[in-house]
Order: C-alpha cells, then sequence, then structure tokens
C-alpha cells in the first residue's frame, strides 16, 4: 500500500466488498487494545491472543451486518471480548495485574510526568493490589473503564452489560474500592 | 473527574500488560482459507422461518378457548409458577411476529453478548436455524429456534430465573403435569392440551405469550437459568434433550 494510510471508515467499506487486504489493516490498528482487552477478561495471554485472532476472523464473516459510518471499535471489541468470556468458563483464571519496572517504562518517564506526579509509586501499589483484589465484576468494571480507558458503551459491549448496569456497577465498584482503602484514602 | 477515578486512570498507564502478539498474519492466512460468506442464504431462510413460525401460532391462538376459569392447582419452579386452570384465556396477537413471540432475530454471538447470563446450547439438536434475543424478563432470553423453515421442530429458550420475576404458566384441565429432575435440579413436563406463558416483569408489567409451537413443554432449573424446551417429543425424549445441555 503505498500513499497515505486510508481512513477507517474507507477500510471498512472495502472489507465489506471482500477486500481482505484492507481488513487485514484494520486488524492491525486494533489488535493491541483487542488483545488487552481478552486479557483482562480471559487472564492468561496465550487464550487471549487465541480469543483476538478468532474475534477477528468471525468479524470479517460478520462485517456486512456493520452499520457503515459507525465506530468500528466498540464492535470488534464486543466480538472478541465474547470469545474471551467464551474462553474463561474453563480457564477460571484472572489477569494479574502488574506495574511496569522501570526497564519497561517508556522513554521520557525519568522527569515525573503530570500523571506521575499525581500518586507516589507506593500508593500506586496499594491502590493496584487494591483493584486486584476486588470480585471479579468490579474488577472488570474498573480496568475497562480506567485501565484501558474504555468508554462506556465500549465496556458495555465488552462485559455484555447493559449501559445503565455498567454505569451502577461501577458506581457500586468504586465504592467498594473505597472501603477496600480505607477512609483516609480518596474520601 | 474525582480523585480515585484520576488515580486509577494514572495507575492504568502503568500497568504491565504482556506483550500484543502480531495476530494479522494468522487472520489473514484464515480468511483466505474460507474467503465466501454464506449470509444472504441464512437471511432468507430466517424470514422464511419466521413466516412458517406465525402460521403454527396463529393456529395455536385459535385453538384456545375464551374464557377463564379459576385456578385449579399450582406448581412452582424459581421464577416460574405453572397454573392449571379450568380454561385458557384467549391471548391476542400482535401483527409483529418477533417482537410477540421471541424478541429480535440475532446470531448466537450477539444472543451471547446481549444476555445478561452464559446463553446454554443444547448439543443433541445440533446448531440453531434460528436465534432470537428480548430484553425482558430482565437480564434477557434468548430462544433458540430448530427446524426447516417449512417444519420448525423445536423450541429452547432460556432466562435467568429468580425471585423477583414471577413466570406463570396456564394449562387447561387436559394437560398432563410431571415432575422430573434433569441433573439433579428440579423441572416439569408438559404435555396433552396446550397451555400459555405468561411473566411479570421487575417493573411490574405483565406479559403475556401464548404456546409458540404445537408440542409439548421441558421447563427446568440449571444453576440461575429457567430453561424451557418445547417440541412435538415426548417425556424421555426432552430429558435426553435436556442432559445435552451445557
Amino acid at each position: 500500500m503505498e500513499g497515505r494510510p486510508l481512513p477507517e471508515s474507507e477500510l471498512v467499506e472495502r472489507a465489506k466488498r471482500g477486500d481482505q487486504g484492507a481488513y487485514g489493516q484494520l486488524v492491525q490498528a486494533y489488535q493491541g487494545i483487542a488483545f488487552r482487552t481478552a486479557y483482562l477478561v480471559v487472564g492468561d495471554a496465550a487464550e487471549a491472543e487465541d480469543a483476538a485472532q478468532e474475534g477477528f476472523v468471525k468479524a470479517y464473516y460478520a462485517i456486512r451486518r456493520f452499520r457503515s459510518g459507525a465506530p468500528f471499535r466498540p464492535w470488534i471489541l464486543q466480538i472478541v471480548a465474547n470469545e474471551a468470556r467464551n474462553r474463561r468458563r474453563s480457564a477460571g483464571r484472572r489477569a494479574g495485574l502488574v506495574m511496569r519496572t522501570a526497564a519497561h517504562a517508556p522513554s521520557g518517564e525519568a522527569a515525573p510526568s503530570p500523571e506521575a506526579a499525581l500518586i507516589s509509586g507506593e500508593d500506586q501499589r496499594t491502590l493496584l493490589a487494591a483493584v486486584n483484589n476486588l470480585r471479579e465484576e468490579d474488577r472488570l468494571v474498573i480496568t475497562c473503564r480506567y485501565f484501558l480507558e474504555l468508554s462506556e458503551e465500549e465496556t458495555s459491549n465488552v462485559l455484555g452489560w447493559r449501559r445503565g448496569t455498567v454505569k451502577s456497577r461501577l458506581s457500586r465498584a468504586l465504592d467498594r474500592l473505597r472501603a477496600e482503602l480505607g477512609e483516609k484514602a480518596y474520601a | 473527574m474525582p480523585e480515585l477515578e484520576l488515580a486509577l486512570t494514572d495507575l492504568g498507564r502503568h500497568i504491565e500488560f504482556p506483550p500484543t502478539p502480531d495476530v494479522t498474519p494468522r487472520v489473514r492466512e484464515r480468511l483466505a482459507e474460507r474467503p465466501e460468506s454464506r449470509r444472504g442464504l441464512t437471511r432468507r431462510r430466517g424470514l422464511a422461518l419466521a413466516f412458517a413460525l406465525l402460521a403454527v401460532a396463529v393456529a395455536a391462538v385459535l385453538a384456545v378457548p375464551q374464557t377463564r376459569a379459576a385456578i385449579l392447582e399450582f406448581f412452582h419452579l424459581r421464577g416460574v409458577t405453572i397454573e392449571r386452570v379450568g380454561e385458557l384465556p384467549t391471548v391476542p396477537l400482535q401483527r409483529d411476529f418477533n417482537k410477540l413471540f421471541l424478541g429480535e432475530k440475532v446470531s448466537l454471538d450477539e444472543a451471547r453478548d446481549r444476555a445478561d447470563f452464559e446463553v446454554v446450547v443444547p448439543e443433541a439438536l445440533g446448531d440453531p436455524d434460528g436465534v432470537y434475543f428480548q430484553e425482558s424478563p430482565p437480564g434477557g432470553m434468548v430462544s433458540l429456534v430448530y427446524g426447516t423453515p417449512e417444519h420448525p421442530h423445536a423450541l429452547f429458550t432460556q432466562f435467568r430465573g429468580s425471585v423477583e420475576e414471577v413466570i406463570f404458566k396456564k394449562t387447561a384441565a387436559g394437560t398432563q403435569i410431571d415432575s422430573v429432575r434433569v441433573g439433579g435440579e428440579p423441572g416439569y413436563f408438559l404435555s396433552g392440551n396446550p397451555h400459555d406463558f405468561s411473566y411479570l416483569d421487575r417493573r411490574g408489567e405483565y406479559r403475556q405469550e401464548i404456546v409458540r409451537l404445537a408440542g409439548n413443554t421441558l421447563l427446568w432449573e440449571r444453576g440461575l437459568l429457567t430453561l424451557r424446551l418445547e417440541a412435538d417429543i415426548n417425556e424421555q425424549e426432552a430429558l435426553k434433550i435436556a442432559r445435552s445441555v451445557h
């Protein structure tokens, strides 16, 4: 492919007409977020990779149903997350989330960024431990919204809950996280 | 954004995920192996099936007597009450087939996505010929339809039964109700005369539907789900299918 990359909507239209090359570009663009989403759901890197691959294949065969002009990301995340959920039943694991070590930190992290200055490394570890201790439903909604930074609609698609359910469960999950952390933190 | 939410967003940017594998080459290979989708065919078939089911439904309505009589007996299952009454009430038939009976036609994957529970499938029946989803009762209801468009032969429905949602199944005096166990969990097999199916949802709205296929019905519990199989089969066959659900 030469010249500027095609816009997403054009890639989708081409894929709808059976252009597998165009679809491959969509896969390339979204495999990162798709894999991380699957990983949060299934808790295992190999299973998450399978779920992402299977989801992208199934989405290709379903793409004629996809509404032209709609954003592709919530749709593909829904399909991949569904594959991941089907795999979770047998695996029964959860992603053990860890902090990046200094060696893995993106370049430019040596000087404290505005985010880094927000809470100390120790507080971050405490917060992560509290998130990891939450029950599965609470942990999933928090990690989707804040760690993957998915929209409410995307979270709804990924977890298979209605939008209103996402809202109410998120609110309750935050309450329980506050309780876990103790009264003094983030009151 | 409140402080905790800011702290979580910040934390998310410092989480270590496993490195993303490049799935693109394998996806491309798999698509090249099977280039054509068969969707067009499936859609035409689904429409024909909808019309066939509608014809069956009309016949069932005509068979139902006009007046409602006293309740003669009760049978309970979680989320379900089966009433034996003297005569069945008439249920209005709406023009919108999908809305009245089964909901929106979807793929099995979409149904799995939209239901608030893990959708189960009776293996003994093979792949369903149609999948439908409706929002109520709360949590959603998934229906799988089996058979050719001319002869739909089985309907399998699932929803999350709980004490808040009350499902009524009314039966006329000629309907036989047998208590059964499926995988150690309770159920009832209803055979003989037609029965109708209605429920109160969480908002207190009364929803009523008639029997959907001219067959016998097995209703049973499985974990949090209440399952319903309707087909022209005997109790032994129904139990065999029920045991293949997973």
